[in-house]
């Protein structure tokens, strides 16, 4: 089931037994995962394996329907929302941007969970928004409004926002999938730093496979609502995985850059040749 | 497919045609006889095949009854017909000329005309004419509204302009009406759908226009089952899109401004017997035309019959009931098929 | 440096941020009302004019009875706190289901506390004028609560239809009411239902600036709220919000600031779809300058409509609810125009 795992003893994210599903349907039957600290784990997997149900799990935003979520050990149905929101950041697929709003002004809506009726704009708020701005490098756009930003400047201010939230572990749905080839690096980039410059926890679900390979610490593969192989050493990712998760012919290559593997499909016609 | 496969459907929207049509009769014939003088079945058959102006029955059945009942007929045909256009040209389920502001552009233009001195009232023809003329008016505004933006023409959209403006042209007429103590007083029953003032000479004038509107509906029949399959797919079939709709709508304002001018503004009929009909009609047009107009006309005489006789010692306006009975449909509409 | 337009008010466990230039112009709007206010008091068919207006303001005990202290004051308070009410109800349900061209007229409200308190009036005539308020909340929230069990969704486009069902079904049962009662009774009900404010009495102030404190106190609480409302629902529980409980204090200050300025003053529309959307283009901002803009511009809007009302055609007396509609004519079409990317 595992290949190449690090035994984590102790993990601030933890999935036991999950199982769960949308009306009558189960998407996910008894998921169990360990997610380990400061560092970049992706879920990946075909179409309907269950990923976005597993982070949505983890997340909070659904329910299980046996199992439990433990954030930090304890029970995340104990804990009330507020709690969760200052240790668990989510940046959703397709979050909405409100009318007119600036770019200070959506990071800033990430300290809600630190804020209060009374206390609304501390000392602590205003440091933790331009800490954002200037990992995101978003500080010279700070004024102008989210509308007028391009794809991938959009999407790294609601990644600001979550950072604004100032929480170790980060949950992201996948967010590079709407945008283009260009942008899609700058933001995997920036993914990629939160654990290494900013010690974060940062669980991805990603469509795109030759991504995760890139940047990943560990990947987690689902297919059809169950954990097929979780991989940490990416010699590991052999074409027989990938293809059978996948459930198409891959050949594997290395990146002639950064040296990691990549997986290309192969067009029916030409799988007698390789 | 075999010639047997073809003609199943063909046969079975046309067969819902002569149930539908004795129906009509049926209910006609309760109509003419319910009233403050019940008037006997036999009386009627006299009433037409022999008529006797000192028989005191029969004269209120031919000037007073009867012209109710023609006016229901058509105006319910025609809504009937106009409902199904839209719902059939807009792609949208929740389409009837009153949500649309054909009613209320209707209304505000026969209240507008009534409002005139008497010198220039519109009088016999012009009414319809005019009424369809300001149902016309608003929803083109409603349509001009509901296209603009980059999402273009969307259910919503085209049902929230016209809600809107509905609701602007409805207000313009009490402010109107507020004003003018006397126009209120011509068309205060009428405003709420009421059939009590439908004489002869509204069913006359409504005559023509709705003979013309009803010929430009027959010719554009067969091309609405193309038109059906979208846009773009029917223009590939060779229908001239623009050209249909354009005649279809025309068509519609002008039949709903003949009921509107005839019997005020009611609606909700042309929510509900449209969907039905098509249903029954097996989705082809032509036929679901023919069952739309037959039912709409059942429906508002069997509105009109129970909003006479329902509570003893009034009567209730025709168009009141259709909403008790229209708006439950127009939510179980909205609850099943709007996301 | 970015925060520039902000500024940092401290005083004790309180801290806030706050933007001078909004804050300025929500300044400058009150006074503006306050203006109109005055105005409207010096103004009317009878002969008081400005002097009796001053008189009244400084000395009110003084000049007891007079046009301005009996008929003109009672009036103009009242289209304050309902106009304010109405705007307030606009902006909270905007924001709640996100959509620009939501107003709580539409949601059948108005038709249940119509309903409710003709029944009342037609029940039991000489029931106090107290208890209309009370009537009025009641209907507008089994109406709502009907809508929201038919609708099973706040946030979509289907709330708002099922919404504008329900007030069609029940202004056809209203007529039908209408229809059936004696003439007298209906003669008052159907003035009332004009959206008329010339039937205030000053007993009735009390209970309107009462809801209009709870409302907007529940909306002033629920503020930030709404805010993170707007990312959509899995942001905003990601980010901590209690979904549920935001969006039941939304709908229920809506629906009872609805209700409770339809007991008191009749159906006037409009006030809840414009007076948000004139808000964010004259003062724009977060939630906090949207209410305070919106409470701003609907009392200013319908105390305007109410004062044409009285005097344009004087001595015939025009309803609010129908200067309101016509006014909104101009209104409505330039905001579907400017908003027609948005829906």
């Amino acid at each position: 089931m595992t290949a190449g795992t690090k035994v984590v003893d102790e993990a601030i994210l933890e999935a036991q037994a999950l199982t769960a599903g949308y009306g009558a349907n189960t998407v996910l039957h008894d998921v169990s995962l360990l997610v380990p600290e400061q560092r970049l784990t992706v879920l990946a997997g075909p179409n309907g394996s269950g990923k976005s149900t597993f982070l949505s799990l983890l997340s909070r935003v659904l329910k299980p329907t046996r199992g439990a979520v433990l954030l930090d050990g304890r029970a995340m149905v104990a804990l009330p929302t507020r709690q969760i929101a200052r240790s668990l950041g989510l940046l959703p697929q397709a979050p909405l941007v409100p009318e007119g709003i600036s770019v200070y002004d959506l990071v800033s809506r990430g300290r809600y969970p630190h804020q209060g009726l009374l206390r609304q704009w501390s000392d602590a708020d205003e440091n933790a928004v331009e800490k954002a701005l200037a990992a995101t490098s978003l500080a010279p756009l700070a004024g102008r409004t989210v509308d007028s930003l391009s794809g991938g400047q959009r999407q790294r201010a609601f990644i600001a926002m979550t950072l604004a939230q100032e929480t170790p572990v980060i949950l992201l749905d996948e967010p590079t999938t709407f945008l283009d080839l260009r942008y899609q690096n700058e933001v995997m980039d920036l993914i990629g730093s939160l654990t290494h410059d900013h010690g974060r926890t940062v669980v991805a679900v990603l469509h795109d496979l030759n991504a995760a390979l890139q940047y990943a610490d560990r990947i987690v593969f689902l297919k059809a609502g169950r954990i097929h192989t979780v991989v940490e050493d990416l010699e590991a990712c052999t074409e027989a995985l990938i293809g059978d998760v996948f459930e198409t012919a891959v050949t594997r290559l290395t990146h002639p850059v950064t040296g990691k593997p990549a997986f290309l499909t192969i067009p029916s016609g030409k799988a007698a040749a390789v | 497919m075999s010639a047997g496969t073809l003609a199943a459907p063909r046969q079975s929207g046309w067969a819902w045609l002569l149930p539908a049509i004795g129906l009509t009769l049926l209910l006609s014939a309760l109509h003419l006889s319910t009233g403050a003088r019940p008037t006997p079945l036999p009386v009627l058959f006299d009433a037409l095949t022999t008529f006797d102006p000192a028989d005191f029955d029969q004269r209120i059945l031919l000037s007073l009854r009867l012209p109710r009942l023609c006016a229901a007929l058509l105006s319910g045909a025609a809504i009937g017909l106009a409902g199904l256009l839209l719902q059939s040209l807009l792609r949208n389920p929740l389409a009837e000329p009153h949500i649309l502001g054909f009613n209320a552009g209707a209304s505000l233009a026969v209240v507008i005309a009534t409002a005139l001195p008497v010198a220039l009232q519109p009088v016999g023809l012009a009414r319809p004419l005019l009424a369809a003329l300001g149902g016309a008016l608003v929803f083109s505004a409603v349509f001009a509204l509901s296209s603009a933006g980059r999402l273009g023409l969307t259910m919503a959209k085209l049902t929230f302009c016209g809600i809107a403006l509905s609701a602007l042209a409805s207000a313009l007429v009490s402010a109107i009406l507020i004003l003018d103590q006397e126009t209120l007083e011509a068309v205060r029953f009428w405003l709420v759908g009421d059939l009590a003032g439908a004489a002869w000479r509204e069913v006359n004038a409504a005559l023509a226009p709705t003979a013309l509107a009803a010929s430009a509906t027959l010719m554009i029949a067969p091309r609405l089952d193309a038109m059906a399959l979208g846009d773009a797919s029917a223009t590939g079939l060779g229908v001239p899109v623009r050209t249909t709709r354009l005649i279809g709508l025309g068509a519609a304002a002008l039949l709903s401004g003949v009921a509107v001018s005839t019997v005020g503004p009611i609606g909700f009929v042309g929510l509900i017997v449209p969907g039905l009909a098509f249903r029954l009609a097996g989705g082809r047009h032509l036929p679901a035309l023919a069952l739309s107009a037959i039912g709409g006309a059942t429906l508002l005489v069997a509105a009109d019959l129970v909003a006479r006789s329902l509570i003893a010692s009034h009567e209730i306006a025709t168009g009141i009931m259709t909403a008790l009975v229209g708006a439950p449909v127009f939510l179980a509409i909205v609850a099943r098929r709007v996301k | 440096m970015m925060a520039a337009a902000y500024r940092r008010f401290r005083l004790g466990p309180v801290s806030l941020r706050v933007n001078a230039r909004r804050t300025a112009l929500c300044i400058a709007l009150a006074l503006l009302l306050v203006a109109l206010a005055f105005a409207a008091l010096a103004t009317g068919s009878g002969e008081a004019g400005l002097a009796d207006a001053l008189a009244f303001l400084t000395r009110p005990v003084e000049t007891g009875h007079s046009t301005v202290g009996d008929l003109r004051a009672p009036r103009v308070a009242m289209a304050l706190a309902c106009g304010a009410m109405l705007g307030l109800s606009g902006a909270a349900l905007q924001t709640l289901t996100r959509n620009g061209l939501a107003d709580p007229g539409l949601l059948g409200v108005r038709e249940g506390a119509s309903l409710a308190v003709i029944t009342l009036m037609l029940s039991s005539p000489s029931a106090p004028l107290l208890l209309r308020p009370f009537a009025g909340m009641a209907g507008g929230l089994i109406v709502a609560l009907v809508a929201m069990v038919i609708a099973r969704s706040l946030a979509r486009l289907r709330f708002i239809l099922v919404g504008i069902g329900l007030s069609w079904f029940l202004s056809a049962v209203i007529s039908m009411i209408l229809i059936t009662a004696d003439i007298d009774s209906v003669q008052a009900a159907m003035v009332w239902m004009a959206g008329s404010l010339s039937g205030t009495q000053p007993d009735m102030l009390p209970p309107a600036f009462a809801c209009l404190f709870v409302g907007s106190s529940l909306l002033v609480l629920t503020m930030r709220a709404a805010e993170i409302s707007l990312l959509g629902e899995t942001a905003a529980i990601g980010l901590g919000m209690r979904v549920v409980r935001f969006r039941m204090t939304a709908i229920a200050a809506s629906v009872l600031m609805t209700a409770a300025a339809v007991s008191c003053a009749g159906s006037l529309g409009f006030v809840g779809l414009l007076a948000p959307h004139l808000s964010r283009f004259l003062v724009g901002g977060g939630q906090a300058a949207l209410l305070a803009g919106s409470a701003i511009l609907g009392a200013g809007l319908v105390l305007i409509a109410d004062t044409i009302g009285r005097t344009l055609f004087a001595p015939v007396q025009i309803p609010a609810g129908i200067v309101l509609s016509v006014l909104g004519v101009v209104l409505l079409a330039v905001l579907l125009w400017q908003r027609r990317n948005q829906i």
